[in-house]
């Protein structure tokens, strides 16, 4: 037994414990230089939240059986939204988004208005539309050439409707028939589809697990958003206002610079005139065209340190064979060779399918070793962001996939959610700057996780372990933005603060895929940002 | 970027040495390379079963339970549980010791129930006449009565010329229970709900960390009076050794809480009966059990059982002092039955454990001065709390030389503590299906053994609350280890069962021939599985 002089001397060998433990924690670091102005934030923070905690997350809500602070997110986020630490957090510079699925970046609502506005949208479905079989028929979306409009179709929900005929999205939503919501029932229908709501995620599809029983699995449902909002956005007129609106909502939110994965798995897209002749290069062409224009439009306003740029990190999905991925891995580093500025780096490979489910990496290992070598040959860096150990598995292939992300030198990692059982990993990630793309409402939702407290993240950041806070699927979760995710972040810990929140900001910066000399602008227009944030919370106490 | 290997199989030598460096921590990793051949085919057996029940049982439907998978909630699962080959094999396993485990829910509650009936004295009473519509809120209240007070007439207690909180005698109320609520096996109904979990309320009504604990307190004070009533606790010991020894535990540690036993009453109904009497009860439970299974030839499945001291942390800092006396004085006079000190209690609203700093430093002030050691065992991080004072709990147990930790859920989230650990060799009491239950994770899958595991913390499963959980004996327990894990295998649960041994309170020589029993066991439990399940 130590020996303790008195309590005082207790309390002191307390301390000296506590400290060590946190020693790592990257803001830890820093935290004694830390300004007196963001002290203070930090504790005017800390003091909402703890009022908030005792009042708020105490209240008696109709149909929310057990409030707590960081509880599942699409029960929760009715009080989430009325809270002061969410009108705070909503102000607050988040730095650069890193990990998000470009189909799932746009409000649902939004994309379906563009939709709409499409002459050349279409939609059909296997099966006449009945209110037995509303739940689970899902609408195809496809941008069709004039010649084969619809517009004169015969409604999904007629009787004479026949099945797999492509009808006007405008044309369907208005001969929607009165029994199912005429057309505002046609809307929820839609709306539905591209997003997952609570009673799916907590109760019909309440499991990872997945197989042929599984038919509920939270993955099927996933997935499903993905196709059908897919058929939208593959479309280029939508896809290019699309963009734009990703953009702006998350500047809006104080994201200044992101880096969405683009699903490239299709060969080509659709054009304006409804032919699939749309190329990868095409794609590349829109979206420098979109930054330079929002970038154009911010300067005009006086607001160009809103946002910095943006990047893209290549993906395709893991349901190819290793053969087929070879076509991928040329067709990227040709981008790269052209767009050098645009290409962040490569490879999500799972992006409609559940790591549980598909391919392990080391499937891959032959074409990923020889991209490596064609890189050389080509004198580019593509660096692998790759995703892994989105699982709750323990030693299965899901999980056995961190090994081989750091093996081949990802830069990054998507989710690692099975990182924490991983000692030597989370020494390698913390020694080499590997950077984990968190997804805290993500990993819930999908139920890796059953409420924040629960989160893993703790280990992460207690041991040293470089973080960034990420949305994944914005769109199809309902946490647009950032916001929400260091929402849940901050109200499940007391050892995590504003000064965490900002740490894990800097952190999304230095590990993002920006040049040198943009992470400077960057930082410089974040530190710019942070201290008038400060200043705001101060003032408002 | 590190140096990325050139060729597949450079590749795949450097990831098997990267996979061995990640798991060269494990407690169970050496033994990984020295274990004998039978070991290594029966853990190749185990798992190939594993598989393949993952496969079939697993994935049948089962009507009411929508998403069944390995690992899943125990209350629902538990009947899938029961078919599966893997839990006939680990029912056979020889478990080594019981670390963890509270005294007054150690007896499978339809047993402590037909106990109760037997008695004369025990009486039961409800605050209102019960109904269809209050049955489900109300629950029993027991209290041993004094001769002189037996009521074995009158109404019962579903009768409406029933007075509200009027005491019946146990058997009569049973008898008298309406048919319309089932009669004598409603009334058996609704007292062992009353002192169980049920899957609606851990997964509805009370479904997250802390409003679960309103029902599992719940159970404790119906069950609690029962159990503390000296008739029936005498009998209530010897059915927790014997059971624990047919599930393969051959030593226990029950904490027994000693501000709860001054509830304890004597045959006559009387607050009569002393600590030193519990104890020397305790001692002589364990006599009776030794001399019987040394009748039966079976003189090696039970070695003996100690107590850890508690006290439940409801008592005040400043009345501590009266308790930790007592314990002093029951350890001199008792040595080799008081096992350690450790205060219980609902770690996330009572008292942590910095609030008694005072009594403790007095406490070992007081052992030095008589000479005796009376290590804390403390629960610690019992929580999902990060930062908050039930997690840093586990900063005031390691600081206080704790030689084990009771749950340590919250450990994980500590790179420096769970190094000491590792260090200085602290035992996790790791509670699989009390925590699950407690929703303090989903399912086993959520739990962060593998964490604690692949850091090479010494770890022992125990079941905490057996009885109100129905997790009965440790079969349970291990069963949604192994199956929640595919690094984990029948070796894994070897060593796990060796370190309760080891970090027991036994004394060197007891932990030697612990050890040379236990292995013995696993020997013939190693050969069954071969021979049995061989395909």
């Amino acid at each position: 037994m130590a020996q303790f002089l008195g309590v005082d001397d207790y309390l002191k060998q307390r301390d000296a414990l506590i400290q060590e433990d946190r020693s790592l924690r990257r803001e830890y670091m820093t935290a004694q230089l830390r300004s007196p102005l963001e002290v203070k934030a930090d504790e005017i923070v800390r003091k909402i939240r703890a009022k908030e905690a005792a009042t708020v997350w105490q209240e008696d809500h109709p149909e929310i059986l057990h409030p707590f602070p960081g509880m599942e997110f699409l029960t929760g986020r009715k009080i989430i939204e009325k809270t002061q630490i969410f009108q705070i957090l909503s102000k607050m510079p988040k730095g650069a988004l890193l990990h998000a699925h470009l189909d799932a970046t746009v409000n649902v609502s939004l994309l379906y208005e563009l939709a709409l506005k499409e002459q050349a949208i279409h939609v059909r479905i296997p099966e006449q539309l009945t209110a037995a079989n509303i739940g689970s028929v899902l609408p195809e979306f496809r941008g069709l050439p004039a010649k084969s409009y619809g517009l004169d179709g015969i409604s999904l929900t007629s009787s004479a409707y026949t099945p797999n005929t492509w009808v006007n999205i405008a044309r369907a939503r208005e001969t929607f028939d009165t029994s199912l919501g005429g057309p505002e029932g046609f809307d929820k229908w839609v709306l539905d589809a591209m997003t997952i709501r609570p009673d799916e995620a907590y109760g019909t599809h309440n499991t990872v697990y997945k197989a042929a029983i599984y038919l509920h699995s939270i993955w099927r449902k996933f997935t499903s958003t993905f196709i059908v909002a897919g058929g939208l956005t593959r479309f280029m007129p939508i896809f290019k206002q699309y963009l734009r609106l990703f953009f702006l909502s998350s500047i809006e939110d104080g994201i200044l610079h992101v880096e969405p994965r683009i699903n490239f798995l299709s060969k080509l897209a659709i054009g304006a005139d409804g032919k699939e002749n749309v190329t990868h290069r095409d794609m590349l062409l829109i979206y420098d065209k979109v930054i330079q224009e929002v970038k154009a439009e911010l300067k005009q306003r006086g607001q160009e340190n809103k946002f910095i740029g943006a990047r893209i990190i290549y993906s395709t999905i893991k349901i190819i064979t290793p053969e087929e991925l070879n076509w991928y891995l040329e067709d990227c580093i040709a981008l790269k060779k052209e767009f050098p500025h645009l290409i962040a780096g490569t490879f999500r490979f799972d992006l409609v399918g559940d790591e549980n489910e598909l391919r392990p990496l080391i499937d891959y290992i032959e074409p990923l070793l020889q991209f490596r070598k064609r890189q050389a040959e080509e004198g580019v860096d593509i660096p692998f962001i790759l995703h892994a150990g989105e699982t709750l598995g323990d030693g299965n292939l899901a999980d056995n996939n961190m090994y081989d992300a750091i093996l081949l030198g990802t830069k990054r990692i998507g989710h690692g959610f099975s990182l924490v059982k991983h000692p030597k990993l989370i020494e390698t990630c913390r020694e080499r700057g590997i950077a984990l793309e968190v997804c805290p409402i993500s990993n819930e939702i999908l139920r890796l996780t059953s409420s924040m407290p629960m989160h893993p993240l703790p280990v992460l950041l207690n041991n040293g372990v470089p973080v960034a806070l990420c949305s994944d699927d914005p769109s199809v979760f309902g946490n647009m933005g950032l916001t929400y995710d260091f929402f849940q972040v901050l109200v499940a810990s007391e050892v995590t603060g504003l000064s965490t929140l900002g740490a894990l900001a800097r952190d999304s910066i230095t590990f993002s895929s920006m040049e040198v000399e943009e992470k400077e602008l960057a930082r410089k227009a974040w530190e710019a940002e942070w201290t008038s944030f400060l200043e705001y919370i101060v003032a408002i106490a | 970027m590190a140096s990325i290997p050139v060729d597949q199989d450079n590749y795949l030598e450097q990831r098997v040495s990267l996979i061995n460096a990640d798991r060269e921590l494990r407690r169970d990793w050496s033994n990984l390379q020295t274990r004998s051949v039978l070991e290594k085919e029966a853990d190749e057996i185990v798992r190939s079963i594993r598989a393949e029940e993952a496969a079939s049982v697993w994935k049948e439907e089962h009507p009411d339970i929508p998403h069944p998978f390995p690992g899943m909630e125990f209350l629902t699962g538990k009947k899938i549980i029961e078919k599966t080959r893997i839990f006939e094999i680990l029912s056979q396993m020889p478990k080594g010791t019981l670390l963890h485990a509270h005294i007054g829910a150690m007896v499978d509650t339809r047993i402590l129930l037909d106990l109760a009936l037997q008695q004369p004295a025990i009486h039961v009473r409800v605050a209102e006449v019960l109904t269809i519509a209050n049955i489900k809120s109300i629950v029993p209240e027991f209290l041993p009565l004094p001769m002189g007070s037996y009521n074995l007439t009158g109404p019962g207690i579903t009768a409406s010329d029933y007075i509200p909180n009027t005491w019946v005698h146990i058997a009569r109320a049973r008898e008298l229970f309406d048919a319309s609520f089932g009669g004598s096996e409603g009334f058996d109904e609704w007292v062992i709900n009353a002192m169980t979990l049920r899957p609606d309320e851990a997964y509805g009504t009370y479904n997250t960390a802390l409003k679960i604990w309103e029902k599992f307190e719940s159970t404790f004070s119906v069950s609690c009076v029962l159990v503390h009533f000296l008739p029936i606790f005498k009998q209530y010991l010897r059915l927790f050794l014997l059971s624990s020894v047919d599930d393969g535990i051959f030593y226990m540690e029950p904490r027994i809480d000693f501000f709860v036993a001054d509830c304890m009453r004597g045959a006559d109904g009387e607050l009569n009966v002393t600590h030193r009497d519990i104890v020397l009860l305790f001692g002589e439970a364990i006599r009776e059990v030794k001399e019987e299974l040394e009748k039966d030839g079976r003189g090696d499945k039970f070695l003996g059982a100690r107590i850890i001291y508690t006290t439940v942390k409801v008592v005040a800092p400043k009345d501590l002092y009266r308790y930790l006396d007592d314990c002093i004085a029951l350890k001199k006079e008792f040595p080799h039955l008081i096992a350690g000190y450790d205060l219980v209690g609902h770690e996330n609203v009572l008292h942590p454990l910095i609030d008694y700093i005072e009594p403790f430093l007095y406490f070992r002030k007081r052992q030095v001065e008589e000479g005796i050691e009376i290590p804390f065992l403390f629960h610690a991080g019992e929580t999902l709390g990060d930062g908050d004072a039930t997690d840093s709990n586990v900063y005031d147990a390691i600081l206080l030389c704790t030689k084990r930790i009771g749950h340590g859920f919250s450990l994980v989230k500590h790179p420096k503590l769970m190094q000491l650990c590792r260090e200085r060799g602290i035992l996790l009491e790791v509670c699989p299906i009390s925590n699950e239950v407690l929703r303090l994770t989903s399912s086993m899958s959520m739990h962060p053994l593998p964490i604690l595991l692949n850091n090479g913390v010494p770890v022992a499963l125990s079941s905490d609350g057996p009885s109100v959980f129905g997790n009965m004996g440790l079969t349970y327990d291990f069963f949604q280890v192994l199956v929640a894990s595919e690094v984990s295998g029948l070796s894994t649960l070897g060593v796990l069962a060796r370190d309760s041994i080891e970090f027991s309170m036994m004394t060197v020589e007891e932990k030697k021939r612990a050890l040379l029993v236990w292995e013995e066991e696993w020997r013939i439990f190693l050969e069954q599985i071969v021979t049995r399940y061989k395909e």
